[in-house]
């Protein structure tokens, strides 16, 4: 009996038998010691092998997604920073003793023009590149939409109504990925953007949409083969699921009976 | 490949021919997969005499086969009908090896055992041999025709005898008129995985879709034999082919990763059959899906999977196809096994290659479907879809080099172009010929390679 590396057991040793994904663990880097197993209970990124941390969403090092198994273009701040040597990036770092909150992980490189103000305060150099634009999600439930939707539905959209006490979210677009849907109560897991809290928007699949942040700073939309289906700008007709749909500031994405997420550039 | 200790169970192979390259969000799999069985008995294809050839040791007894003769009262009308069947039973009877074990059964409302006629089965040898031409002399046509019963008895038959190897050879000139579908659809279900049956409709009389309904159930073959002076040869092909078979029960089994979704499983060659409804679940991402006896033979399968996206860059087993055989100790033994991969990628080009093989079944299937509606559509008096039906076929059958099915289709209609697929109904078309094409709608060809 093998462990594959999302933590399945399997009795064949070139596809994982449940999963079907590779056996192998993706090549370590030439300097790495001895090679470590993965511990059975935690799941290690397969990506760059880190520890995967309890249920969460994201590896801690490179940004791979567990929950749709991507890898992300994320580059870690200890990469941007000219190397030092006493820190090679990526380094499995399976001799710590502590779990989650990783309390003993090394001090984080400073880079040579960073200064100390007298006060102790560090002063880390900005990002590379410099000034990336900001996004924000407005999520509100939008009457006009609403009612366009009432009336090309037919029968199946009897016995909705448009929520009397639903406040607007403001959602900052952070990392590369951001999950557009409902939280689903069996197992815990939460979209990104979660269109279940107070007025619950019935229509919006668990893992409706996804928007993706492009090299050009801007974000695309793209449809997980939604049941119900998303439009853009008041539009009648649904994308087609898993087509990118570049988006522009002050865009808006429809999904369910009556959400509206207004995508703005700050 | 696994080896064996018996020399005549033959050996497999599975090929897999797929484009493995799924675009962003793409999860559908297609892969064709060829498996080959040679033979043990190393007869390379040819036919076997009715003794084993010299030098290679067969194992008495490993066959059973029942030969079931319409004898209703229409098989009287000409006399020429009953008299050649009773020829093309004696050809056959002569053409069992010897150790096989046999019975010949007459079959009408009823089924009545011809010979040996003791409830059990005869061991082929010459004085059998003799003694089963003597009896066939009491076949005589008079009676209804219940295929059901047929079926029942030939199951009960094949029972005394313990062997792998259980077949069946069955021939009606008729409808099956003394029995409802429901009866014959329950003696199908009793039967399915205990022998399997080829089938044969000698003249015009009889219903396509209730022998092909019986062959597909029995996995075996079903044609027309149109003039009943060519029944000896049908027959004594049949055997030689029952003959030829070396191994009984393979079964098909298919593993698919968690969250996939098997969309079709379909044997596209020789002929297509579609298999999908009769998976038995052997584990929880397992299945399994009858193919019935292998001799030296090679079949092909389209199998396609939903699975589940995981991502650009990322590779997952879609499918792990295995040729299994149950062993008398309750284990399986896994004959062959081929590997359909998926693997995501953002090269456009990668992506939306088909597989010329894929491509080639997939057009085939579509062939035998546009076949069969579009005969339909003719019985029915709907001259404008049947038309558009088999001109799409003509087309296919071009395109494909299905040089068979193209000269049926000729009997039929009139070939305009080929190319464009525009054909003209024609105004008469003999039973026979009509019968023929839709008899023979699902034989398939394959991709030149």
């Amino acid at each position: 009996m093998s462990i594959c590396p999302y933590g399945h057991q399997s009795s064949t040793d070139d596809w994982c038998e449940v999963c079907g994904h590779p056996m192998s663990f993706a090549p370590a880097p030439v300097p790495a010691p001895a090679h470590h197993p993965a511990p059975a209970a935690t799941e290690p990124c397969p990506d760059c092998g880190t520890p995967r941390e309890g249920r969460a969403r994201f590896c801690e090092e490179c940004r791979y997604n567990f929950v749709t198994q991507a890898g992300t273009a994320f580059v870690t701040p200890s990469q941007m920073s000219p190397p030092a040597p006493q820190f090679p990036p990526y380094q499995r770092q399976t001799s710590e003793p502590s779990g989650p909150s990783r309390i003993n992980r090394p001090a984080e490189p400073l880079a040579p023009e960073s200064v100390t103000s007298g006060s102790g305060d560090f002063v880390l150099p900005p990002p590379a590149p410099a000034a990336l634009p900001t996004w924000t999600a407005t999520v509100a439930a939008d009457r006009d939409y609403f009612t366009g939707m009432m009336a090309r539905s037919g029968p199946e959209s009897q016995g909705l109504h448009f929520p009397g006490y639903s406040p607007e979210l403001h959602i900052p677009l952070t990392g590369t990925q951001v999950t557009i849907g409902r939280r689903r109560h069996s197992t815990g897991e939460s979209p990104d953007i979660d269109l279940s809290r107070p007025a619950e928007d019935p229509g919006v699949s668990h893992k409706h949409a996804v928007l993706v942040l492009q090299p050009d700073s801007t974000w695309s939309l793209i449809d997980q083969d939604s049941t119900n289906g998303t439009t853009v700008n008041g539009s009648q007709d649904s994308i087609p699921p898993f087509a990118p749909v570049p988006l522009r500031d002050g865009d808006r994405v429809h999904v369910g009976a009556w959400t509206t997420i207004t995508i703005r550039r700050d | 490949m696994a080896v064996f200790s018996k020399s005549n169970v033959p050996q497999f192979t599975v090929d897999i021919y797929q484009n493995e390259y799924l675009p962003e969000g793409g999860r559908e799999v297609n892969a064709i997969v060829t498996v080959t069985s040679t033979g043990g008995g190393t007869t390379g294809g040819k036919p076997l005499a009715t003794r084993a050839p010299s030098g290679v040791p067969r194992t008495a007894a490993d066959a059973a086969v029942i030969i079931m003769v319409d004898c209703s009262g229409s098989m009287d009308y000409p006399p020429a009908k009953m008299r050649n069947a009773r020829d093309a039973t004696a050809a056959a009877i002569d053409t069992i090896r010897d150790g096989v074990a046999f019975a010949v059964v007459a079959g009408t409302h009823q089924a009545r055992e011809v010979y040996p006629a003791d409830g059990r089965l005869a061991v082929a040898g010459s004085a059998t041999r003799q003694q089963a031409k003597q009896a066939l002399r009491k076949l005589s046509a008079g009676g209804g025709t219940a295929i059901g019963t047929w079926l029942k008895l030939a199951d009960r038959l094949l029972t005394t005898a313990d062997v792998p190897i259980r077949h069946g050879i069955l021939l009606t000139d008729g409808r099956n008129e003394h029995e409802a579908p429901e009866q014959l659809q329950s003696a199908l279900e009793t039967c399915t995985g205990r022998f399997t049956c080829d089938a044969r409709g000698v003249g015009t009389d009889w219903e396509v879709k209730e022998l092909t309904q019986i062959a597909s159930a029995l996995l075996g073959s079903v044609d027309i034999v149109a003039d009943p002076s060519g029944l000896a040869d049908d027959f004594r092909r049949m055997m030689e082919n029952a003959m030829g078979k070396e191994v009984a029960d393979v079964a098909l089994r298919l593993w698919t990763p968690q969250g996939s979704e098997i969309r079709f499983v379909k044997q596209v060659a020789p002929t297509v059959e579609d298999l999908t409804t009769r998976r038995t679940v052997v584990g929880p991402r397992a299945g399994d899906y009858p193919t019935g006896s292998w001799g030296d033979e090679s079949r092909d399968y389209h199998v396609c999977v939903q699975v589940p996206y995981a991502g650009i860059g990322q590779e997952m087993l879609a499918a792990r196809v295995s040729l299994t055989l149950p062993q008398p100790d309750g284990t399986t033994q896994v004959l062959a096994q081929g590997l359909a991969r998926a693997l995501w990628t953002d090269d456009m080009a990668a992506s939306t290659r088909i597989n010329p093989q894929v491509a080639h079944y997939t057009g085939q299937a579509e062939l035998a479907r546009a076949i069969q509606e579009g005969l339909e559509a003719r019985k029915e008096g709907d001259l404008d879809s049947a038309t558009a039906k088999l001109g799409r076929a003509v087309q296919l059958a071009s395109a494909s080099g299905n040089d068979d099915t193209a000269k049926l289709l000729a009997t039929v209609v009139d070939v305009v172009d080929a190319a464009t697929g525009t054909v003209r109904l024609k105004a008469t078309v003999a039973d026979t010929d009509e019968m023929t094409l839709e008899t023979r709608s699902t034989k398939t060809v394959r991709v030149k390679k």
